[in-house]
């Protein structure tokens, strides 16, 4: 017979939450709390054992989410959320994308893009303007973020590009566009500057920058993170996030780190230098 | 006389759901009064955020005319002339102040959950519901007996709230979340959950999201109550939901990082701000498809249409103005420019004037819907003012 688990049995047995499959639990619960963040999380990971999970968690969500987040791995994770403040909710304040915008010789310019925020449409397009030719573009500090913002961010430096990444699911694979966004001055060259720093989509960036417009690729090896997550409301202070998608950009190997063209010159990293 | 009321626990939840029971059955069984106060409709309110205070407006005068001292940081303002009362929610105080709309005074301070933000009255004008963002949960008040009746947990980051046509469900925008919330006004609890879009994705190395994550901020209703609109501030979609019976029936595509939907008077058309590529969709209710995206500008979390229907006015905090929209020829006509920074607006019931509060500068701007032009500035109404309510109006927040 199945012993039920107390709480500081809680992250002990990664993989027992699903792998028990011989609870035989009450009748059905009605639709609440757990049995809502299951079907959500089980649209990305397959059938979880529902069961199981009730035995140990009855009908706390945030134990749930926590033996789901033991179960997928280390690469599912619970994160405290941070909650907005009225300014940030209506866009009065918002975490910059950009770090470093300045011009460099022979009508280059660098952009640091630290990070896809919620402006970084906005401000990568101010930062484009004044009809620059050459871009360097600064990824080095860039861990990625929003996958969505991301693409348009593509769209904006090369234009739209069809199926340009691959979402492996399980069984299935989906294609996506760089989208067509509404057009600025588009560089004529770009470099992209990466490193161990450079993660996720980010990394995406990068490899769409080099193989749809030529983009030379320097620094060195980036992190390799080549899978999609999705942000899974669990209750007001936590959110579980769940390895659903794998990515693939064809004609580049995201897996182990993309790795560059060449690496950073000293002439370059002196003239990048404050 | 003021009191203060101490929330419900789950112990009472029994005397809770009964309370409740009869309150919705009287709701259903009462049709919508007419306010026996016709002037209530003469006068604006205005949150002071950075003052604490309720500015009251004569709209025939365009001048303060008193100032209701409330709590820390008044939100929004919301007024029964069921019940003759006026509702600020504090949401530094956790408290809402409910004040006589008849005498100004404050009649009642009631401690709800953390930062209470953003209400809700119910159509009988009896029930407020009010979103506490900061605790994820929801209160339900009884504006007769300014009592907190019961307190709904389950909720993320509730931002606005929609009562459906007979008052007796609630619909909750997590602002934290990709769902509605469906709460059973009756009961007091989350009954369902309406998945609004796909979870946000995402590719990041350490920390996935951020404070700037934002969900759902409205669900908005058709005048006849029957559909709800409701955006996904992350993508570019926007949910059609059967509020009757509480379930979606269509995703409609927008331009990126949509706000809210704004409804017109005659229930034809929804506009959504879409403020990451700053454009503007128009939506035909019927239909159901986008008929026009239009020209936008920074941060739009504001729009106010006209009682016919034929004008619009989106407000743009970031660039100080309201765009003007033909919604006949689903065109832009115009701006406005406003001589602050713009929070939120109301159109007079007549339908004469738009009152919008311009926050950094103390003032609330009056604009004739006719000429679409700024008639004058209201100086030195408080501190911060937030938003512009009014009886009997079109009303809504952020």
């Amino acid at each position: 017979m199945l012993r039920v688990l107390g709480p500081k049995d809680l992250f002990l047995g990664a993989g027992l939450a699903l792998a028990l499959g011989v609870c035989a639990a009450g009748p059905a619960a009605a639709a609440d709390s757990v049995t809502r963040l299951i079907a959500r999380v089980e649209a990305y990971t397959g059938k979880i054992d529902a069961a199981a999970l009730r035995q140990v968690c009855e009908d706390d969500v945030r134990c749930a989410a926590e033996r789901i987040a033991a179960t997928l791995g280390e690469r599912a994770r619970l994160e405290r959320v941070a909650h907005p403040t009225t300014d940030t909710i209506r866009w009065a304040e918002t975490t910059a994308s950009l770090g470093t915008v300045k011009d460099l010789p022979k009508q280059r310019r660098l952009i640091v893009l630290n990070r896809f925020g919620r402006k970084v449409e906005q401000d990568l397009s101010h930062a484009l303007k004044d009809g620059i030719r050459d871009i360097v573009l600064d990824l080095r500090g860039n861990s990625g973020g929003d996958f969505g913002r991301m693409l348009r961010v593509a769209g904006l430096l090369i234009g739209p590009r069809a199926e340009a990444v691959t979402l492996t699911h399980r069984n299935a694979a989906e294609s996506l566009d760089v989208p067509l966004v509404t057009p600025g001055a588009r560089p004529r060259r770009i470099a992209v500057l990466v490193g161990p720093g450079t993660a996720s989509s980010a990394e995406v960036l990068a490899a769409l920058l080099r193989r749809h417009a030529g983009a030379e690729i320097l620094g060195t090896r980036t992190a390799g993170k080549d899978y999609l997550l999705r942000v899974i409301a669990v209750d007001q202070t936590w959110r579980l996030l769940v390895p659903a998608e794998r990515i693939l950009v064809p004609g580049e190997i995201l897996a182990g780190g993309l790795v560059p063209d060449r690496a950073l010159t000293p002439a370059l990293h002196a003239a990048l230098a404050p | 006389m003021s009191h203060t009321t101490r929330p419900q626990g789950f112990s009472s939840l029994r005397r809770v759901s009964i309370a409740l029971a009869a309150l919705v059955g009287a709701v259903a069984a009462t049709a919508p009064v007419a306010s026996a106060h016709e002037t209530d409709s003469a006068y604006l309110f205005v949150p002071n955020r950075g003052s604490g205070d309720v500015a009251v407006i004569d709209t025939a005068r365009d001048q303060v005319v008193a100032t209701i001292p409330v709590g820390q940081v008044p939100h929004q303002i919301a007024v029964s002339t069921e019940t003759h009362r006026i509702v600020a929610t504090n949401t530094a105080d956790n408290t809402i102040t409910i004040i006589d709309l008849d005498t100004w005074k404050p009649v009642a301070t009631l401690a709800l959950g953390i930062e209470p933000e953003h209400m809700q009255i119910s159509p009988d004008g009896t029930l407020l519901a009010v979103g506490n963002i900061g605790a994820g949960t929801v209160s339900l008040v009884s504006l007769s007996t300014t009592r907190e009746l019961a307190r709904v947990d389950g909720l993320i980051a509730p931002h606005n709230l929609t009562f459906n046509r007979d008052g007796s469900r609630l619909f909750a925008a997590n602002l934290g979340a990709d769902h509605v919330s469906v709460i059973d006004v009756a009961k007091g609890r989350v009954v369902d959950e309406i998945s609004v879009s796909e979870p946000t994705a995402l590719a990041a190395k350490g920390r996935g999201t951020d404070a700037e994550y934002q969900g759902i901020v409205n669900v908005t209703a058709t005048p006849d109550g029957r559909l709800g609109f409701a955006a996904h501030g992350e993508g570019n979609t926007l949910a059609v939901i059967d509020l009757e019976v509480g379930a979606k029936i269509k995703d409609i595509t927008l331009g990126e990082l949509p706000w809210r939907a704004y409804g017109t008077a005659d229930g034809r058309l929804m506009i959504v701000p879409n403020n990451g590529d700053q454009t503007i969709s128009i939506i035909d209710t019927e239909s159901q498809t986008v008929v026009a995206t239009l020209p936008g500008a920074a941060d739009m979390t504001g729009v106010n249409t006209d009682n016919g229907s034929t004008t619009a006015f989106v407000i743009s905090r970031g660039e100080d103005k309201a765009i003007v929209i033909d919604l006949t020829a689903l065109s832009v006509v115009g701006e406005i420019a406003l001589p602050g920074t713009p929070e939120t607006g109301v159109v007079t019931p007549d339908g004469g004037k738009l009152y919008v509060a311009l926050s950094a500068a103390n003032k609330v701007a009056v604009i004739d819907v006719a000429t679409r032009r700024v008639l004058r500035s209201i100086d030195d109404v408080g501190q911060g003012p937030w938003g512009a309510t009014m009886a009997n109006a079109r009303n809504y927040c952020h």
